[in-house]
């Protein structure tokens, strides 16, 4: 089911190679300067006394992840729905539009970890961070399931919406909270008391918070992956059932 | 015969407005049909409706005895929908957007190549496999679009417009391989070109206003609702005496004049002769006998009121 679709995905970018490479480089590069590097002058330490430049490395690898799906499901559900192209012939195929969902969201999710990678490495050569192996494949994991909640999230704006402008604001608007109220780049503590718990229970907030947590000081806490998760297997049914009824299908 | 698609009451609203009213009819497995009709008749919807693109609002559709809705992945298999526009994504090339949706049918590779080779080669595609589907021209989109349709060896095919935007040699190349699967696939098209409906059809059907108000083979709609020749005689002058005598010819239906000329329809040539015998001994300066065809049908005034 989902091979046809890392097939197309392979086929996609083997059409840009270069500029894909160019852009897996340059984006966090461009993270680093622009967010990090003003940043790290204001927040040398954490309220818990972490480096800031080690704190803030999970939610970098967040911006890069958000900032590379949106691309791949505007395209899918946003571009290729409204001008007709791509999306309908693979609607009139045997698969349900539960597993177009999971196809294309896997298929972006996947892509989008191959960016992180390469993510991690820059940041990892520039950024004054040191972290054991293993800490990698945790932030992979949990990256793995924000990518979920932040896929949906965009599947759901590009279902919901007709108009280009309508998608541009709703996914700017979006960006500027994740970056700024879901503890990416600005600790909940520096939040009004009942403005930051509520901004914790947003699931990348969780996951962010959950992840952190882990690899700052190895507890884990189980409601911060349970809840997400749950939250992504109905937040992907809600997108099968919305794409059956604007396709009316 | 046994039925390949069969509609039980299918109807669709757009905005409340009816689309396809409640149509009720059978297509035998092998046949092939055309649907024709006015603009916002109803024939893409119908067709939409039939490939499973949008679900009827009331009524049931069956392929092969399964109902559209209710059997959904294994109808899909069954059906192969040809749009009137390309919906193929245009950053990939033709070769993979087959391949791709091929693959989402779970046919083989190895099987997958056979079809694409064999349909591109039918529809001489071969050199643009490899170009963009966005660098193309919309009639050779077309002929892609055919290819993909079939990829998965669907038993019924339905294709909007199958020669729209296409050059001679293109339309001539596809009719020849639509007359190839004629009978091993229930073929089902909706074209503006009442030309090619005439030479390629088993069966028409003539849609107004979302009913179907004329069903069979073009003779028998020809001889069900107009008649079969239409006739115009030029006299030197045709007195009113005369006009008359030939109007009550019994076997002269809708007669008409203009100045000199008489005109009118007639089941047989040989009613033709009944008016040669009534208006001997007046001049004639011109005859002219045709047999009505398509476009005659849908002028006239049949087309538009059905034949209730």
């Amino acid at each position: 089911m989902i091979v046809p679709f890392l097939k197309r995905r392979l086929w996609l970018t083997q059409q840009r190679l270069f500029s894909t490479l160019g852009m897996a480089f340059l984006l966090p590069l461009l993270l680093h300067v622009s967010i990090n590097i003003p940043m790290r002058q204001v927040v040398v330490r954490t309220i818990r006394n972490i480096p800031y430049q080690q704190w803030v490395f999970p939610g970098m690898l967040m911006i890069l992840a958000v900032i590379t799906l949106i691309p791949l499901l505007y395209r899918e559900f946003f571009d290729l729905r409204i001008y007709k192209k791509g999306l309908p012939p693979i609607t009139l195929t045997p698969l349900t539009k539960y597993n177009i969902i999971i196809s294309v969201l896997f298929t972006a999710i996947l892509e989008s970890l191959v960016f992180i990678i390469f993510g991690m490495i820059v940041f990892t050569i520039i950024m004054d961070v040191s972290f054991v192996w293993y800490d990698y494949l945790i932030m992979l994991f949990f990256l793995f399931l924000s990518n979920c909640v932040l896929g949906n999230l965009i599947v759901t704006v590009a279902l919901l919406t007709e108009r280009v402008t309508m998608f541009m604001i709703l996914v700017i608007t979006i960006f500027c909270f994740l970056l700024f109220g879901s503890g990416l780049l600005i600790e909940f503590e520096f939040f009004p008391v009942m403005l930051g718990t509520t901004l914790q229970l947003f699931p990348t907030s969780m996951l962010i918070t959950g992840l952190r947590m882990l690899i700052f000081t190895g507890i884990i806490n189980w409601t911060y992956i349970i809840v997400p998760c749950l939250i992504i297997i109905i937040w992907t049914s809600f997108n099968s059932e919305l794409l059956r009824r604007k396709l009316n299908q | 015969m046994e039925a390949s698609v069969t509609l039980k009451k299918v109807g669709k609203l757009f905005n409340d407005k009816t689309i396809i009213a409640g149509l009720t009819f059978g297509v035998e497995k092998g046949s092939l049909v055309a649907v024709i009709g006015d603009n916002n008749a109803g024939k893409s919807t119908l067709l939409k409706v039939l490939a499973g693109v949008e679900n009827p609002e009331y009524g049931s559709v069956f392929i092969n005895g399964l109902d559209i809705v209710k059997r959904r992945a294994e109808v899909r298999k069954m059906i192969g929908f040809v749009p009137l526009e390309s919906d193929m994504d245009p950053w990939l090339t033709v070769e993979q957007n087959l391949r791709f949706i091929g693959s989402l049918y779970g046919e083989a590779e190895d099987v997958i190549t056979d079809r694409i080779t064999q349909y591109s080669r039918a529809l001489k595609l071969e050199e643009v496999l490899h170009v963009n589907a966005g660098e193309l021209s919309p009639g050779i989109l077309k002929r892609a679009l055919i290819v993909r349709a079939l990829v998965h060896d669907p038993n019924v095919l339905i294709i909007d417009e199958p020669t729209a935007f296409m050059d001679a040699e293109a339309n001539r190349l596809t009719w020849d391989l639509l007359r190839r699967l004629h009978g091993a696939k229930t073929i089902i098209y909706a074209s503006y070109s009442l030309a090619e409906v005439e030479k390629a059809h088993d069966r028409i059907l003539i849609l107004h206003a979302g009913r179907v108000i004329l069903d069979g083979s073009l003779d028998k709609l020809l001889e069900s609702t107009l008649e079969f020749h239409q006739f115009q005689i030029e006299f030197e002058n045709l007195t009113d005496e005369l006009y008359k005598q030939l109007t009550t010819i019994p076997t002269v239906v809708t007669p008409s004049r203009i100045n000199n000329i008489f005109h009118f329809y007639g089941r047989s040539r040989k009613v033709f002769f009944q008016v040669l015998e009534r208006a001997a001994g007046a001049v004639m300066k011109d005859v002219t006998i045709k047999k009505l065809g398509l476009q005659d049908l849908m002028d006239s005034e049949f087309a538009r009121e059905g034949l209730d």
